[in-house]
């Protein structure tokens, strides 16, 4: 317990940290906000005004306690382009990208998972082979591009989903579910290759270890010493990697959400980007900092059950 | 009285070795590591096995237990319990002996732990494996198994994990776990090597103990002759793969034929104040 409060306090803090230096760098590569609002004719008197008014004159710790506290409240301010609230614009695209995200996570883990262990169990037999072979095929292949095959084979061939036809999670749950499937499976390829190869290693590493003999010793069968003893161990190193691909899977799908038509974070970040649109980028940037930074928080807690080693009580 | 007497002996006898070779094949050349060894077992003794590091000493441990499974090896000869010939029937009846009637304790008690799982699992696990108790009778023998090996604080170490251990008593948990089942053969590898000498004192002590109480025979595996004379009645001395000498510990030692016996008794460092 003490160990998870304090992985917590770790985890606001680096919130605090990241969420300011954010705010700072933009509040330096943005201009000045006075003259972008009231335009290059205004008097330098107007612009004072403006600033006293909006509070741009203070320091910039009180600014971002300002900012932060809004944040929090869900006014994270205007868009430049769109003249509207930069909450209403992304509240909606949230869901879209971390529904994505886990999708791609729990197809990960349901054929990762299996195969690592198969391919390790059976060592050297003729389907490790291949599918090392195989393995080694696919994780040289980008999601952009692996995106691309899967709209032609799933989309044209197979006619599975209509490519580009998005179907939004407000209509048709089940039907939205169907479509992210096939972008899910874009971005989770190439992570369920490393994972496969991962786990496999690490599992073929620890059945070298003195308590695997140990447990032979007592009597166990190869599948016993296998589940009851060399998983545990074995996922271990697995875990960390899990753990960096969700918040790879959250921070890094905007390229496949291009390519499928999907509306997500992604998207509306590379076109507040190109139309320096920046109260939205920040607001993005921060909230994918807020969860990677969870995703990761999740996973320290996470190790901490599994390796007793791990928790300290100091 | 003779025919009387013999039956006698073989019906102590348990375990007996004949001309075991062990061959590995993983290199260009095969190396033969152990060559024609012979062994015999009785109830109830304690027989030590002495020899350099490499002199196969522990791969004849490892095959008496079953615990060379590697198929880039080639086994030869018999190694024969109760009617089974260990070294080439199938896991599945290797498995009932294992942990059951042989049980072994090794070198390192730190990694020979499972690092995530708590001491009482552990030592429990042998129980599950080969008889059917109910969870309180599991836990009854824990208990009664942890305290047999002298821990202090039984309840405590149950719900350790071996990191939390010290290395007397990580190697007092692996006896235990050993000798759960109250098997009829201790194999032990090397058991103090990795331990202090005051802690190696207290270890011999208890597998002295254990040996007179449960009358468990007890293959004691270490480079260190002083030990074994300590301990052992009856001792087999290798080298480079083959026995060289073997005997009554009293015998090999008061009057060693073999240089290489010889050498290793010399090696005995002697404490003259």
């Amino acid at each position: 317990m003490k160990y998870v409060l304090k992985k917590l306090v770790t985890m606001i803090i680096t919130v605090v940290l990241v969420t300011f230096f954010v705010f700072l760098a933009f509040n330096l590569i943005s201009g000045d906000p006075a003259t972008s609002a009231l335009g290059t004719e205004a008097t330098p008197e107007r612009l004072a005004a403006y600033r006293t008014q909006m509070g741009l004159d203070d320091p910039v710790v009180v600014q971002y306690l300002r900012w932060g506290g809004n944040f929090l409240t869900g006014d994270m301010g205007t868009s430049y382009s769109y003249r509207m609230s930069v909450s209403s614009m992304i509240s909606e695209k949230i869901p879209v990208t971390l529904i994505m995200a886990v999708m791609s996570f729990l197809i990960m883990i349901v054929v990762a998972i299996p195969i690592g262990i198969y391919t390790a169990e059976h060592k050297d037999g003729v389907l490790d082979r291949i599918i090392t072979v195989i393995n080694q095929v696919v994780m040289a292949i980008p999601p952009f591009f692996s995106g691309i095959l899967i709209t032609l084979l799933f989309g044209q061939i197979f006619k599975l989903f209509t490519p580009g036809k998005y179907i939004s999670y407000q209509d048709d749950f089940g039907g939205f579910l169907g479509y992210m499937f096939f972008p899910a499976l874009a971005i989770a390829l190439p992570k369920i290759t490393m994972a496969v190869k991962l786990l496999r290693t690490s599992v073929l590493k620890e059945v070298k270890n003195d308590y695997v003999r140990t447990a032979y010793s007592k009597g166990n069968s190869s599948r016993q010493v296998l589940y009851g003893h060399v998983l545990k161990n074995a996922f271990l190193p697995v875990i960390t990697f899990l753990g960096m691909c969700l918040t790879d899977m959250i921070a890094g799908s905007i390229i496949v959400e291009q390519v499928f038509s999907v509306p997500g974070l992604g998207r509306i970040l590379l076109t507040s980007i190109s139309n320096r649109d920046y109260p939205v980028v920040m607001a993005i940037i921060v909230i994918i900092a807020c969860l990677v930074l969870l995703v990761n928080m999740l996973v320290d807690v996470l190790y901490g059950f599994i390796d007793p080693r791990i928790t300290p009580d100091d | 009285m003779d025919f009387v007497m013999s039956e006698n002996v073989s019906k102590d006898l348990l375990l007996k070795v004949t001309d075991l070779n062990i061959e590995f094949l993983d290199r260009s050349k095969p190396s033969t590591v152990v060559y024609d060894f012979d062994l015999e077992l009785r109830a109830g003794e304690i027989v030590g096995l002495v020899g350099e590091s490499g002199s196969g000493k522990s791969m004849s441990a490892l095959a008496i237990a079953g615990l060379l499974s590697r198929k880039d090896m080639n086994k030869r000869g018999e190694i024969l319990y109760n009617g089974v010939d260990m070294l080439h029937c199938d896991r599945n009846t290797l498995r009932k002996i294992q942990g059951n009637e042989i049980g072994m304790i090794f070198q390192e008690p730190l990694t020979c732990l499972n690092p995530v799982q708590k001491i009482y699992k552990q030592v429990e696990e042998p129980l599950r494996i080969h008889q059917n108790l109910t969870k309180e009778e599991r836990y009854k023998k824990v208990l009664e198994a942890l305290k047999g090996v002298e821990l202090a604080d039984p309840e405590t170490v149950m719900n350790q994990y071996p990191h939390e251990l010290s290395g007397g008593m990580r190697q007092r948990v692996m006896i235990a776990t050993a000798m759960i089942n109250e098997p009829r053969i201790l194999i032990a590898d090397e058991p103090t090597t990795a331990l202090d000498v005051t802690i190696q004192a207290q270890i011999i002590k208890l597998l002295k103990k254990l040996n007179k109480e449960r009358g468990t025979a007890i293959l004691f595996i270490s480079h260190d002759l002083g030990l074994i004379n300590n301990l052992c009645e009856r001792v087999l001395v290798m080298k480079g793969g083959y026995i060289v000498e073997s005997g009554k510990t009293e015998d090999v030692f008061n009057n060693p034929q073999k240089e290489y016996t010889q050498n290793l008794i010399k090696a005995i460092p002697k404490i003259n104040i």
